[in-house]
């Protein structure tokens, strides 16, 4: 799961270094803490948070197969 | 960019022949006549003929944007595979559009509810194009011929609330639609002169109305 948002981050950002993904582990969610530059924080949550969401909701299906939720939290 | 002059027996004549010169479709093409083809008798008579000159508009793909369209292909596989491992992905080229087709076990995982997974993924291809491969055309994703049945699905839609409206001699609505759902609605009764079709609402989502052309003048 974590591989799967570094890796989208990364392509989506223009300083993909400084892409710090962290996955805290809960008995039934795991939260994913997406760090991004400043500068970029924008390129990832997109025009009414719709890269955001699409990332989500990509993370979903990909959690789904894992029956374990993925939460994603975009930490500034 | 690619000219050509032709000259035929009608302007119709003379596009198809430039599209065949120039490797295109008439889409592509941008037409300039020259000359008007006069009417049927006349150029029996005058030997007249048409005189266009087409332009292709779109550079035949080259090899820069086809390595692009190969290393966002890479992605969209990486992306598929950290999704689902195994998945694979095929590329194709149809009138200058890139669309890519995701093959897994045909589970649908990579389609979700109403496509909104594949959606998402189309969406965020969509972006790292935009910030990595700009010279690359807009691009679609599919997966288990999920778009050729989703349009199946609209068309019908649209037929059956067309009924529904004719029946009533009233408006009728759909449920909220993407922008591209509502396209293939209004396109779909376009030729219907019996009724007219506008969309309701506002934000990305919106109703489509569908309403006798009597009960709208009323």
């Amino acid at each position: 799961m974590k591989e799967l948002v570094r890796y989208i981050a990364q392509a989506l950002v223009d300083s993909p270094d400084a892409v710090v993904v962290s996955e805290v582990e809960g008995e039934q969610t795991s939260v994913i803490e997406l760090r991004v530059a400043k500068e970029d924080l924008g390129k990832i949550i997109g025009k009414h948070g719709r890269t955001a969401q699409s990332i989500r909701t990509i993370l979903s299906a990909a959690s789904a197969k894992h029956k374990k939720r993925a939460v994603l939290e975009i930490v500034e | 960019m690619q000219s050509v002059v032709i000259e035929a027996k009608t302007t119709e004549e003379a596009i198809t022949l430039a599209c065949r010169q120039l490797d295109a479709t008439p889409e592509q093409l941008a037409v300039e006549i020259l000359e008007q083809a006069p009417g049927m008798l006349m150029s029996f008579f005058s030997g007249k003929k048409a005189r266009i000159r087409a332009t292709r508009m779109q550079p035949p793909p080259n090899t820069e944007t086809a390595e692009a369209a190969q290393r966002l292909q890479d992605i969209l596989a990486s992306i598929a595979d950290r999704i689902q491992p195994g998945a694979t992905v095929q590329m194709e080229t149809r009138d200058g559009e890139i669309f890519y087709t995701i093959s897994s076990d045909g589970s649908g995982i990579f389609i979700g509810k109403h496509g909104q997974t594949l959606e998402a993924i189309q969406y965020l291809l969509n972006k790292i194009r935009l910030s990595k491969f700009r010279e690359l055309p807009h691009i679609q994703v599919d997966c288990e011929a999920y778009r050729a049945r989703h349009f199946e699905s609209m068309v019908e839609l649209a037929n059956r609330m067309c009924e529904k409206a004719k029946k009533r001699g009233a408006p009728v609505a759909t449920n909220p639609l993407s922008p591209g759902d509502r396209r293939i609605i209004h396109m779909t009764l376009k030729k219907d002169t019996e009724l007219t079709t506008w969309s309701k609402g506002s934000g990305a989502l919106k109703k489509v109305i569908i309403a006798p052309r009597q009960s709208v003048q009323a």
